[in-house]
């Protein structure tokens, strides 16, 4: 193509010739882009297929029976060793709520395992447990509630991140690259449920990503596996016989904060409307 | 204006990561890298390939019942079995020594700590967990003086299936020396010794062999059971729990 404009072409005409030009090649280059991610999505993830893992086969989902939950933290333990977690009051991927309603009250009691009398219970930031200290106490009802992070359909701490550092993935978990993470914290204050936490110790935000290490390779999440009362239930949505669809299946189940739009992709069952 | 757009997109292909937009706006390869990160906790199958006996024991117990949710797994009391190697900032490391050959994991110590981190008694755990006040059970004696960990269940305890039918008369004649104090068919005459007729066959092997590992201490039946064998302490359980308690 001759590129050469003659010079007795009027500066406008020679400038509109140009600015055409831009348009078509930057519209070619965007379509191009464009068909590259989509042809991405499509595919499984290349330096995962040695696993023989296809993320466009999977839709993880996670169950809580808050009726089973016993309160004895092994969950928070196994998630602190499996993920590197910082072992101290502050850090927590999952944690567990104890709800106390007292006789005569209307609003429960709500503590958890960083408590300072629990730490104290427990004899050091470093292991975790409940103290006892409603032994004595007129209670009305009482109960556990584990938490952790709901990989929503529709996560609001990916759509703040400025650097597209976080990211749902097509099998449904929320994830970040630490990487280019640059510990702005926008996403922590952006979930409604306050999973998110930043790692002092990297200046990067952090979060359950439901051991994503794991379930990749076919296992379940550590804080599902150390589980002693089957209150965690992990699976495949996707596959009827899981056990978080039977979960769903058998049982009536909600989500936490639904009038958030974010459709979590953690079922509870056994919670008082109390429980945010 | 050509010049600065050259410039604009050299800039976008050397700062951005070439899998950034592989699949949407973020970097793709850090998808393979969060995935790539060593499992630590490798469930009870794996301890089984070596500690088949206790498998045995503890797949058939309290601990481990599926369909009443009961699934106390190895690790959950243990931690995990799997090592993976510390590296630098933001690592992701695949690479890491596993038990057996990184070394022992610990035996929980203080087991009254451990179990009652489930088996305290406090509001809010549901009624089908077994629970017990912790101080008014035992008195703080450690838990593995009466009960196995791996067969929590005292009636039910394996050791009790390896008692033959001479037993009871063997332990007849052994019992002689238990005699003094316990008194002549197991009940005892004085507040200080308390009677072993009839109690579970199980709890007595248990106690028995608690004296001998020191797990249970007393200075009396310390001496008294130094010497004898599980053979011995079988055929003096089942004599004793043939016995009626008048």
């Amino acid at each position: 193509m001759k590129w050469k404009i003659s010079e007795h072409q009027p500066g406008r005409r020679r400038f509109m010739r140009l600015l055409g030009r831009a348009i078509v090649y930057a519209g070619a280059a965007l379509v191009s882009v464009g068909l590259m991610g989509r042809r991405g999505l499509a595919a499984a993830i290349p330096a995962l297929s040695t696993t023989g893992y296809d993320w466009t086969k999977h839709r993880w989902g996670f169950g809580v029976d808050a009726t089973r939950c016993i309160g004895c933290l092994r969950c928070v333990e196994a998630c602190k060793t499996e993920n590197g977690v910082a072992r101290d009051a502050h850090h927590f991927r999952t944690w567990v709520e104890r709800y106390v309603y007292l006789k005569g009250e209307k609003k429960p009691r709500v503590d958890s395992q960083q408590d300072p009398g629990n730490i104290t219970a427990s004899g050091s930031e470093k292991e975790y447990r409940f103290d006892n200290r409603y032994q004595d106490a007129k209670i009305e009802k009482a109960f556990f509630v584990p938490k952790l992070c709901n990989q929503c359909e529709h996560p609001p701490c990916v759509q703040v991140c400025p650097v597209g550092a976080t990211f749902r993935t097509p099998d449904g978990v929320v994830l970040i690259d630490h990487n280019y993470c640059i510990g702005c914290q926008y996403c922590v204050q952006a979930c409604p449920y306050g999973v998110r936490l930043f790692n002092h110790e990297h200046g990067v935000t952090d979060k359950c990503t439901w051991c994503y290490h794991r379930i990749t390779r076919g296992l379940k999440p550590a804080c599902v596996e150390v589980c002693p009362t089957n209150a965690r239930i992990f699976g495949d949505q996707n596959d009827p016989e899981s056990p978080i669809s039977k979960f769903i299946r058998e049982n009536r189940t909600r989500v936490l904060k639904p009038e958030m739009g974010t459709s979590p992709n953690v079922f509870y069952v056994g919670l008082d409307k109390e429980v945010m | 204006m050509v010049a600065f757009g050259a410039a604009a997109y050299a800039a976008k292909v050397f700062f951005t990561d070439p899998s950034f937009y592989a699949y949407g706006p973020y970097r793709g390869d850090s998808v393979a890298e969060i995935a790539s990160d060593k499992p630590l906790y490798k469930g009870p199958d794996y301890c089984e390939t070596c500690h088949a006996e206790r498998y045995a024991q503890w797949s058939k117990s309290g601990h481990y019942r599926p369909e009443a949710g009961k699934v106390v797994m190895c690790e959950t009391c243990h931690g995990p079995a799997g090592g993976r190697d510390k590296r630098g900032l933001f690592d992701h490391v695949a690479s890491g020594v596993d038990h057996p050959a990184s070394g022992k994991l610990p035996v929980p110590a203080d087991t009254v700590k451990l179990c009652s981190l489930c088996h305290e008694k406090m509001p809010g755990r549901p009624a089908i967990q077994r629970q017990i006040e912790v101080n008014a059970h035992a008195g703080g004696q450690a838990c593995t003086v009466c009960h196995n960990a791996h067969s929590p269940k005292i009636a039910v305890a394996a050791v009790s299936k390896s008692a033959k039918p001479g037993d009871v008369a063997a332990g007849k004649q052994k019992a002689a020396r238990c005699a003094g104090c316990h008194g002549a068919d197991g009940v005892s005459g004085n507040p200080a010794w308390p009677s072993l007729a009839g109690l579970q066959e199980a709890y007595l092997v248990n106690a028995l062999k608690a004296y001998q590992t020191g797990a249970r201490q007393d200075p009396m039946m310390a001496g008294l059971v130094k010497g004898l064998s599980d053979a011995d302490i079988e055929q003096l359980a089942a004599y004793y729990a043939g016995l009626k308690c008048k």
